[in-house]
């Protein structure tokens, strides 16, 4: 049975900006996040998801998010911006024509796309949603110890991304 | 526009971690987004329905009587069938009559011409 229309109104609008975000930064384009956030609470609604309570719908939500976000990205082959040998554990990450155009602004979710899709997933339920690793575990069904070791690694290469494109930036403005 | 200190790999893990909260909020929806939802789930259960609701005592009569019906059809179906079986059967039996008849006549020849021949055979 579909959930009843105001109380459905009333679910999107408390959860559609983190559904956005998570197909957003997932995906990397906004046409295709808009697209599996509808479709996310759209499979809410024909579910007829027995919800107890916020928590247990965001619950939901999120995992049902981050399998659509990631089931439409790979559809698209998006791949990362990096080359596969640019990503190496402790390796030289300039790219082979030299080091990448600095934008005006560096920010966080445009290195974030350079990352693999496991380690994005892992860093975004961490740093947006706040989630512990044992409820990233639970959720997507993974060995709480691969969720620490794709934090782990998306954080080294969060950081030292980061200070290469920041060094770059602070240099052509000063 | 704030200069953010660039030394990351001087920095402790939790400033970065600190860092990547503050810049992995979550980003405004769509305008309008609730509104297309809303729009889509609608037409999604909208069903164009052709309900033809009965007054409610002529409903039980009008069940049992299609009830009825059921059961005789399949009674008469059963029927049917049985007849239809018995006469392939029948057909089946002639056939075999025939073949078993044919094959008789073909080795009373045969003996004849055996014996015709002087070659004698048991019986």
């Amino acid at each position: 049975m579909a959930i009843e229309t105001g109380e459905f109104r009333r679910l999107i609008e408390t959860h559609q900006r983190m559904v956005f975000s998570l197909s957003l930064r997932i995906t990397g384009d906004y046409a295709t996040a808009e697209e599996v956030a509808q479709d996310v609470f759209l499979a809410l609604h024909r579910s007829g998801e027995q919800l107890c309570s916020d928590d247990h719908t965001r619950f939901w939500l999120r995992r049902v998010t981050v399998h659509r976000a990631t089931d439409a990205l790979r559809r698209r082959s998006v791949r990362p911006e990096s080359a596969a040998d640019e990503w190496t554990e402790g390796g030289n990450f300039e790219t082979s024509a030299g080091r990448s155009p600095v934008a005006l602004e560096a920010r966080v979710e445009d290195i974030l796309r350079l990352l693999p899709e496991p380690l994005r997933v892992a860093i975004l339920l961490r740093y947006q949603e706040d989630m512990l690793p044992d409820e990233i575990a639970l959720m997507l069904g993974q060995p709480v110890a691969t969720v620490k070791t794709h934090l782990r690694r998306g954080l080294e290469f969060l950081r030292r991304k980061a200070a290469v494109t920041l060094k770059e930036y602070v240099r052509g403005t000063i | 526009m704030e200069l953010f200190d660039a030394k990351f790999e001087d920095q402790s893990d939790d400033h970065f971690e600190e860092y990547l909260h503050q810049q992995l909020r979550p980003v405004p929806e769509p305008r309008g987004f609730a509104d297309r939802v809303l729009a889509r789930a609608e037409s999604e259960s909208a069903v164009p329905a052709k309900v033809i609701v009965m007054p409610s005592r002529r409903r039980v009569w009008t069940s049992g009587a299609v009830a009825a019906a059921t059961l005789l059809a399949g009674l008469l179906t059963q029927q049917v069938e049985v007849r239809r079986q018995r006469h392939k059967a029948e057909v089946a039996q002639q056939q075999f009559d025939a073949a078993m008849r044919i094959t008789g006549e073909t080795l009373d020849e045969t003996r004849q011409q055996l014996r015709d021949a002087g070659v004698e055979i048991g019986k």
